[in-house]
């Protein structure tokens, strides 16, 4: 394998994607080459990826209201969360969702709405040939492995990907329960796949990355 | 120019040589993973730092920390001396106990929890999403080291069980302070070649063929 991608330098975080639904045959390679090619800790997996097609729509778009961006300065609106959702949706159509989003309204991640959702959930033992036991912070790192492995792949195959590790219980939030996630205890992250909208995609004003030194240290 | 070979081909590497790769290069390797791996509203919950190969004697006794599954060998190993431990560790046949040996790669870099943060928002985060994003630099880091055309081995192991016979060293002194380790240097293709009678870079990711990658279906469900 020998083509130039790039994928790893061209890999953005994306939002918003277009109603247009990936091949599955191409979302099948992506996870054969991910579950392949990532590294992962003796192969121990303790955790599994739930893949949902564009046939769960309607789970998705009852998931969202899991995914409400509170801060400890910003924290859960008196509101119901439906009806913060509603007032989200509506300053989108009306201003943008990116820089121009007015920053006194609770934001959603609307990647979980994509044609193609992978939920990665805690599951102890799913694949554990060796029984060896395993801290759960260790397997937070071998899922974020495997989450990065599955971002680079989806742009080796000109697709777009979104994380999302923003996630609220239902029964926390009052609201409706979805058949996707409803509970925070076992819920690590989810990896959205599809095609990014470029008509809807403003870049969020999100901080920038840091530089070497910030996060550096060689050691004299 | 990054490709998919770094992908297909990184693989986990415990012995390297004593080559020591430019300075310039690890730097590259670094400066290109911050800048590509994907971080949640890049925070930073922890910081590398880099040991290079004037740290070679701290690694040694470091090695010794990282022996591999010796719970279930602990009622021999307890009564070990240090002298032992450094028999078994020399073994290339690992009869006795395995250690993760590219702790002691001509560059080790320690991906160390740490209280001085890159948290622009200043919102913190939970203990499972810091340990996420440490997992999403570690896969990178593998990537684009190979990407180097250098080789790199990830390692999590660590134990203080056996400290009163183990030295300690400058390196880690305590298993919660880190999320991983990773080694880079060149691959010992003749040890590879010699000691676990295998073609080096092998087609197989993993050469502990005891312990096969799963399948897709193994680990994921396609939900209907």
């Amino acid at each position: 394998m020998t083509t130039n991608i790039d994928a790893i330098k061209n890999r953005r975080q994306i939002k918003y994607f277009t109603d247009k639904i990936p091949d599955k045959v191409i979302i099948k390679e992506i996870l054969s080459d991910t579950v392949k090619y990532a590294p992962v800790k003796n192969n121990m997996w303790n955790f599994k990826l739930e893949v949902y097609g564009p046939e769960w729509a309607e789970e998705k778009q009852k998931m969202v209201l899991n995914t409400i961006c509170t801060t400890p300065l910003f924290p859960l609106p008196e509101d119901s969360v439906s009806t913060v959702y509603k007032a989200y949706k509506e300053q989108g159509i009306k201003n943008g969702y990116g820089l121009k989003y007015d920053k006194n309204i609770h934001r959603f991640n609307d990647q979980v709405t994509a044609p193609y959702l992978i939920a990665i959930k805690l599951s102890k033992n799913t694949y554990n040939l060796q029984n060896e036991s395993q801290d759960v912070l260790d397997v937070a790192v071998m899922a974020g492995c495997i989450g990065a492995t599955l971002s680079y792949l989806t742009q080796e195959k000109n697709l777009g990907g979104g994380f999302c590790q923003c996630f609220m219980g239902s029964d926390k939030l009052g609201i409706e329960k979805n058949f996707i996630a409803n509970d925070k205890s076992d819920f690590l992250f989810t990896y959205s796949i599809g095609y990014p909208d470029k008509n809807l995609y403003v870049r969020d004003p999100w901080p920038s990355k840091p530089n070497v030194n910030d996060v550096v240290e060689w050691m004299t | 120019m990054i490709d998919k070979k770094s992908l297909t081909t990184r693989r986990q590497v415990k012995y390297f040589t004593d080559k020591v790769p430019a300075e310039q290069i690890i730097k590259d390797i670094i400066a290109d993973t911050i800048a590509y791996a994907p971080m949640k509203n890049n925070k930073w919950d922890f910081i590398l730092e880099v040991y290079d190969n004037h740290w070679a004697e701290q690694k040694q006794l470091l090695l010794y920390k990282t022996v591999t599954k010796w719970e279930q060998n602990y009622d021999t190993i307890k009564h070990w001396t240090f002298s032992d431990h450094k028999t078994a560790a020399a073994d290339p046949d690992c009869k006795s106990q395995q250690y993760n040996n590219q702790v002691t790669a001509p560059y080790l870099i320690v991906a160390r929890k740490s209280e001085i943060k890159y948290d622009y928002e200043g919102t913190g985060s939970s203990e499972t999403k810091k340990a996420i994003n440490a997992g999403s630099i570690a896969a990178t880091l593998g990537f684009v080291t190979r990407q180097h055309g250098l080789y790199g081995g990830l390692c999590s192991c660590y134990t203080d069980s056996f400290n009163e016979t183990i030295p300690p060293n400058m390196i880690i002194d305590n298993k919660e302070d880190f999320y991983f380790m990773f080694g880079i240097g060149y691959v010992n293709a003749e040890y590879y070649k010699k000691y676990y009678d295998a073609y080096f870079p092998s087609e197989i990711q993993n050469m502990d063929l005891n312990i096969p990658r799963p399948t897709p279906n193994q680990v994921s469900e396609w939900m209907t």
